[in-house]
């Protein structure tokens, strides 16, 4: 049995230490942990991100040197939907890939990331810029083109090990391009045989047994959610696939046996669908006529880059009027070699 | 105020200012003053109060009006004013409004009888302890003023329990009082701290170094923070229980006049309590010439802010205590230990020598003391029995 109302003075010698200790160096940083907010800062994670920006490589031009293409990947894989593309045009109206609206409401936005996810071009990332208070409730919250273009340089301060990587494949790309654009007479089918196929291969796994208890609606959609699963896992490999001339066939023949091609009604196109991968897809038009077969090659986003929509330049390579086979800009390599293989096949080349 | 009408009288270049303007600036002048020095202090004890609690709990005060946020309490005081006030529909508007006011002028009435230095004192009653407990037990009647008038369920019970503690409580507390005033043989608050004068450094002749004056400043410190309601003691305003108490209701300059009147009457019974067990304005160097009196206003207003701070180290440390342990307090210890104390006063009067009876009366005081807070504290209840737990 102690004193009576020993822990009442223990306790204010507690609060006595707290109070003394905090005017002095030592006990200050231990005992006043909170951050004056405006003069102080707690430093931000390097991967903690608000709302999404465009990048542009040279402050000379930011609108000239900006990487969207306008291709509408994100705005079609947007969830909320806050994104609002609108491509830019010369006076004969052909396309000058790039966007002349580029909105996005960052009052819906939800910081998922999947625009930076879904973009083929590296052209759209994650800001960490919180300070995004504004007086309007609505029109003030829509970042436009301006707003929202920020230098290469400043991604590279904010994000120094994404930005790096992502400048290192962009290199590679560029390097790879202009070897490929100097020597255009080397048969492509060897390297491609030689290189791994991740992608192809991800998805000759996940397609659904035929036993499993699905109507065909259900299959076709399934069978679109996971092989956009699997090219998700398989990010890296675009590059790889660049020229997998021969990895369709084979995922092709493997699909074929496994999941029988849905049945489609005439004048609807099941594979009219961004976040289908290009197996599905060329399974889906496995049956059908050879127009559609070029439009499941496309990237599906209708995005214009070519001048037609998707529909559009499949009917015209078809047609005959359209020659060239490399206008798919958010489909990249991977559209243009199954064009080309579909040529081949159809013995139009 | 008589000795500042003798000083102008005296004055020959006032000579020719007749009589009864003298007398009305002399009895302007310290009003005056009590009423812009003391809610100015109220005002800074706020932002004290605000940046003490904050390092006490690990967290700046506030910071960012003026350097240190020393402009806090204007801010404040303009956010208040221009708030919306705000008056129940159902409320008995005029008690309502009466309230606030009369939370606040007992509050400063109670300066009138505090001497802050040598001869400075508005006015200098015969009967000043009992003054002071005359108008101190009025604020209660604003309390439950305001807590009735709101017609409002937490309002009511934060005013019946203000009723019950400052009643309670103010009982132990005029005792400890009495024992002073024993000693004293004075009820002016003047003469009370003219007692105290004297002795090694203006300091040993403090009633505070005697056993029974350090009892009563205990219990008449306890006393004043109950019936400020101050921390361990706040039920009558518990956040957590009722919201606000009895000013739940009031917004605004009511409000802020509710706050103005209890910080008001929680310095001047520090103020008080200066007077009564710490020697007033007494203190080393007080008895000097021409600057004596000037120290002796800086000795009591520091010993002023210092049992403010100690109220408000308290506050940001000890929680409130029940309901029940309140009044077993009040009625248990403090009351019968307030009763022996005045045995102890009697005792040291009537013995010869100082040492015996400094000896003797710490004795008998410790002794009940122990025996006291063991009685008083005693849990007599019985374990709970929890009939549906497993």
């Amino acid at each position: 049995m102690g004193l009576l109302g020993k822990n009442l003075f223990a306790g204010m010698a507690v609060t006595a230490r707290n109070f003394v200790g905090s005017y002095f160096d030592g006990g200050r940083k231990e005992r006043l942990v909170t951050y004056q907010y405006p003069e102080e800062r707690m430093p931000l994670p390097e991967n903690s991100r608000t709302f999404p920006f465009l990048v542009y490589d040279e402050d000379k031009d930011p609108v000239g040197t900006m990487r969207c293409v306008a291709c509408k990947i994100c705005e079609v894989e947007c969830p909320p939907q806050c994104i609002y593309i609108v491509m830019d045009r010369d006076e004969k109206g052909k396309p000058r890939q790039r966007p002349k609206v580029f909105d996005i409401d960052i009052s819906v936005c939800m910081q998922c990331q999947i625009c930076v996810e879904v973009c083929p071009f590296e052209a759209i990332k994650m800001d960490n810029d919180y300070e995004k208070s504004q007086y309007g409730r609505f029109d003030d919250l829509v970042e436009h083109l301006p707003d929202l273009l920020k230098s290469n340089d400043y991604y590279r301060q904010i994000k120094p090990t994404e930005a790096g990587a992502v400048d290192a494949k962009l290199k590679a790309e560029k390097e790879k391009k202009a070897k490929k654009a100097a020597p255009a007479v080397v048969p492509k089918p060897v390297p491609a045989a030689l290189a791994p196929k991740p992608a192809a291969a991800a998805a000759a796994k996940i397609a659904i047994p035929d036993d499993a208890p699905f109507t065909p609606e259900q299959r076709q959609w399934l069978s679109g959610f996971l092989s956009a699963l699997g090219a998700g896992v398989a990010v890296p490999s675009k590059s790889v696939a660049e020229a997998s001339a021969s990895a369709p066939a084979e995922a092709d023949a493997s699909a074929a046996a496994s999941a029988p091609a849905a049945e489609a009604p005439a004048g609807d196109w099941p594979w009219h669908d961004a976040g289908m991968g290009m197996q599905q897809r060329m399974d889906l038009v496995k049956d059908r006529s050879f127009a559609d077969k070029l439009m499941a090659a496309m990237a599906q986003t209708d995005c214009h880059a070519c001048g037609y929509d998707c529909r559009g330049y499949a009917d015209a390579i078809a047609a005959g009027s359209e020659n060239d086979l490399s206008l798919c800009l958010p489909g990249e390599a991977e559209t243009e070699s199954m064009l080309k293989k579909l040529m081949q096949e159809a013995g139009k080349v | 105020m008589e000795k500042l009408y003798q000083l102008l009288d005296g004055c020959k270049w006032l000579a020719n200012v007749p009589d009864s303007l003298l007398s009305a600036v002399a009895i302007v002048v310290p009003i005056l003053l009590i009423i812009t020095v003391f809610p100015g202090i109220f005002a800074y004890t706020t932002l004290i109060e605000r940046k003490a609690l904050g390092r006490v709990q690990n967290r700046y005060g506030p910071n960012r009006v003026g350097r240190w946020g020393i402009l806090q309490p204007i801010a404040d005081g303009v956010k208040l004013l221009t708030k919306e006030d705000i008056v129940p529909r159902k409320a008995d508007k005029f008690v309502h409004l009466l309230a606030p006011i009369l939370a606040v002028i007992p509050s400063l009435l109670l300066f009138a009888v505090l001497p802050v230095g040598p001869g400075l004192v508005p006015v200098d009653l015969h009967i000043g302890i009992l003054f002071v407990f005359a108008i101190s037990t009025a604020s209660v009647l604003a309390l439950f003023m305001g807590g009735w008038a709101s017609r409002n369920k937490f309002s009511l019970l934060g005013a019946m329990r203000a009723v019950a503690q400052v009643v309670s409580y103010e009982v132990p507390m005029v005792l400890a009082a009495v024992a002073v005033v024993m000693a004293a043989g004075t009820l002016s608050t003047v003469g009370i701290v003219a007692k105290q004068s004297g002795g090694f450094l203006s300091v040993t002749n403090w009633f505070v170094f005697q056993p029974w004056g350090f009892v009563g400043f205990v219990l008449f410190t306890i006393g004043a923070m109950a019936e400020s309601a101050r921390t361990p003691f706040d039920i009558p305003e518990a956040e957590s229980e009722i919201i606000a108490g009895y000013h739940t209701e009031y917004s605004g300059f009511k409000f802020a006049l509710f706050q103005l009147g209890e910080y008001l009457a929680a310095i001047a019974m520090a103020g008080i309590t200066v007077t009564m067990f710490l020697g007033g304005y007494n203190g080393p160097g007080v008895g000097l010439k021409y600057i004596g009196p000037l120290i002796g206003v800086g000795w009591f207003f520091a010993k002023l802010m210092t049992i403010i701070l100690v109220i408000i180290w308290i506050r940001g440390t000890w929680p409130r205590i029940r309901v029940d342990q309140l009044m077993a307090f009040a009625w248990k210890v403090l009351l019968p230990m307030s009763i022996l104390n005045i045995v102890a006063v009697g005792l040291w009067h009537y013995m010869e020598s100082k040492l015996w009876a400094w000896l003797v009366t710490a004795a008998w005081l410790l002794i009940w003391a122990i025996v006291l807070t063991k009685i008083g504290t005693a849990q007599n209840v019985e374990r709970r029995t929890y009939r549906y737990a497993t």
